[in-house]
């Protein structure tokens, strides 16, 4: 069975300390760059450090049976994806929502209606679409399309979301945010309006494996994690 | 659905359909035209919107930048005609369009279709009955579910009202969008009560005079937004608030309106009975009803047809005025065989684009003859 875990920074270790905790002892090389590790008492189980974001893909495809990311990465890179993963178990950590933020200083903008409104007027004034920099694109345009915005653009951003208002070549971010600080810190205000989608960390399944004979051959594995997979 | 793979004799028979087709477009005066597969992705993008965007193919180039899979044929068609100088043509073309699904479904994502377009020519009513005609002729079944519409009922409706101009362009702005609309209407119905404590807040501010040293707290100002843009938006909202734009009859208006579905025979008449004193709304009538004898005069059995002032709002945003589909009878969620309308406002914009300040009337349709061809197939109108 091959399970695609995190490979860097505080998820990781929040990930492997969940895992110990549960009596599934992960463990990695002396060497902290190092990808390399092993799972105590389950010699079939592969374990592979991967991107977050790389492991919805491979879930979808089969090439992971399990892996832990974030439930807005698996609805970003999975179209209708509770055809190809399920969830498991959450993990409790890693709690973001995708938020829509503006400038501070447009006090007259709260809701969609008002976005949409000034996407017009800025359409009409400056000559192009109202500019809304992002890296969740699937989200980002299926929840606008069901709202009915238009005179918008999506520019795609991989980091630093937040500074491309300041750099003048977007007006309106869509990110994720756990406390809401690095909008802040770059005078921005999120929308009070419902999240976009509540995120949080979870173990994942890929539905291209049998479930049943995933668990027959790793029974204790799923056991130790309180999981039900036919469930 | 249809197939991925069409060989032997029904590939010879789907050619020969895609042919009688092209011939027949090519015999009412219209002239084959070859557009790329690949278009510049850049005044298409923008144009098209987010929306639908998401359903084309983009190509990138390292040299020519993103180029875009050929989602369909009307815009690089108004182009080259636009540059053409010409006032009045009518062009056809044959050729695969790409599109992504939003969904698994059996829909496919390339597909052919034959289509016309017709430009200039001022009597619009005649205009739009002939490129029908010409398209029931080339679909050439007798039992087929016909619907239409016409998109300027309803333009024409709300540019009758007694309304100011913001309110207008915020109704015409959501036509394709029915929840929107909705939501536009009950706004300017009762604008007080949409705005929350914050927006009151706001506006007494701008009311008071203190709203710039409100927004000058803010500090830096970001992005292309200028605080004078805010002042302007608040005081519109403040406008909102002073006094209603909507009556309760224009509301019952429209959205009587939005429920007329009946015979096109029996249209213009049904929207005369909403309405004694709507200059305008009587106009979109008399065009209804030259058009209907137009339709009448080129032997179309108009009784057959349905008409829905609604039809077409939930399609492409840019149709207009007239529109139509044509599909099975008793299907009624499989791909229809054809379908068309007006689209104006397009070819205005391009034209504009290009330095034009006149722009010709545009009327258009398309045929999916993969569509067409199977359901023949299937009827045994065709071996």
């Amino acid at each position: 069975m091959k399970l695609g875990v995190p490979s860097k920074g505080r998820l990781k270790k929040e990930v492997l300390s969940w895992f110990n905790h549960k009596g599934v002892e992960i463990i990695t090389s002396e060497d902290d760059r190092s990808y390399a590790a092993k799972v105590t008492g389950f010699s079939d189980i592969q374990l592979f450090f991967l991107p977050p974001v790389e492991i919805p893909t491979l879930l979808s495809k089969g090439v992971l049976d399990l892996g832990v990311t974030g439930q807005d990465l698996i609805e970003e890179k999975i179209p209708e994806w509770d055809n190809y993963v399920k969830e498991l178990k959450k993990l409790g950590i890693g709690h973001a929502d995708l938020v829509i933020a503006v400038p501070e200083f447009w006090v007259d903008v709260s809701n969609l209606e008002d976005l949409d409104e000034v996407a017009k007027i800025f359409r009409n004034k400056i000559g192009f679409r109202l500019r809304i920099a992002t890296k969740y694109h699937n989200l980002a345009r299926k929840y606008l399309k069901k709202f009915g915005m238009t005179d918008y653009m999506l520019i795609d951003s991989q980091g630093a979301t937040e500074g491309l208002i300041k750099n003048e070549v977007a007006e309106v971010v869509i990110d994720i945010t756990s406390t809401g600080q690095t909008f802040k810190s770059n005078n921005l205000k999120i929308l009070p309006i419902d999240p976009i989608i509540k995120s949080e960390v979870a173990l994942f399944a890929s539905l291209k494996r049998k479930q049943k004979i995933m668990l027959d051959q790793n029974k204790s594995f799923f056991k130790k994690l309180s999981i039900n997979l036919l469930d | 659905m249809t197939k991925l793979f069409i060989v032997g004799d029904e590939r010879v028979s789907l050619t020969k359909e895609v042919e009688r087709l092209v011939t027949l477009f090519e015999k009412t005066g219209s002239i084959h035209v070859e557009i790329p597969t690949l278009l510049q992705s850049d005044l298409l993008l923008d144009l098209y919107g987010e929306e639908l965007n998401s359903r084309t193919y983009i190509l990138s180039d390292p040299v020519k930048g993103n180029l875009m899979l050929r989602p369909d044929f009307t815009v690089p068609i108004v182009q080259m005609h636009i540059k053409s100088n010409e006032e009045k043509a009518q062009y056809c073309y044959s050729g695969k369009v790409w599109r992504k699904q939003d969904h698994l479904s059996s829909r496919p994502s390339e597909y052919l279709q034959v289509g016309i377009e017709c430009f200039g020519g001022n009597n619009i009513a005649k205009e739009d009955a002939k490129l029908f005609s010409i398209i029931n002729k080339a679909v050439g079944l007798t039992h087929l579910k016909i619907v239409t519409g016409d998109l300027g009922v309803l333009r024409s409706a709300i540019n009758g009202l007694e309304i100011n101009s913001r309110c207008k362009r915020a109704l015409l702005r959501q036509l394709w969008r029915p929840k929107r609309f909705l939501q536009v209407l009950k706004y300017f119905s009762n604008s007080a009560s949409y705005l929350n404590d914050e927006k009151r807040h706001i506006i007494d501010l701008l009311n008071s005079g203190k709203l710039m040293k409100k927004l000058n707290i803010y500090n830096p100002i970001i992005g292309l937004r200028t605080k004078k843009d805010i002042i302007d938006r608040v005081s519109e909202l403040s406008n909102d608030i002073e006094y209603n734009q909507l009556k309760s009859s224009d509301v019952n208006l429209l959205e009587n309106l939005l429920k007329i579905s009946c015979s096109l025979n029996e249209a213009s008449k049904n929207i005369k009975n909403l309405t004694y004193s709507h200059e305008y709304l009587k106009r979109s009538a008399i065009l209804l009803e030259n058009r209907l004898d137009y339709l009448a005069q080129l032997e179309i059995d108009v009784k057959k047809i349905d008409f829905e002032v609604s039809f077409g709002r939930t399609s492409m945003e840019y149709y207009d005025g007239f529109v139509f589909e044509m599909g099975p009878i008793n299907k009624v969620s499989s791909i229809p065989f054809a379908q068309g309308g007006r689209y104006n406002e397009l070819t205005r914009i391009l034209s504009d684009l290009e330095g034009h300040e006149k722009s010709p009337c545009s009327v258009g349709a398309i045929i999916r003859p993969e569509i067409l061809h199977a359901f023949k197939l299937n009827e045994g109108i065709l071996r």
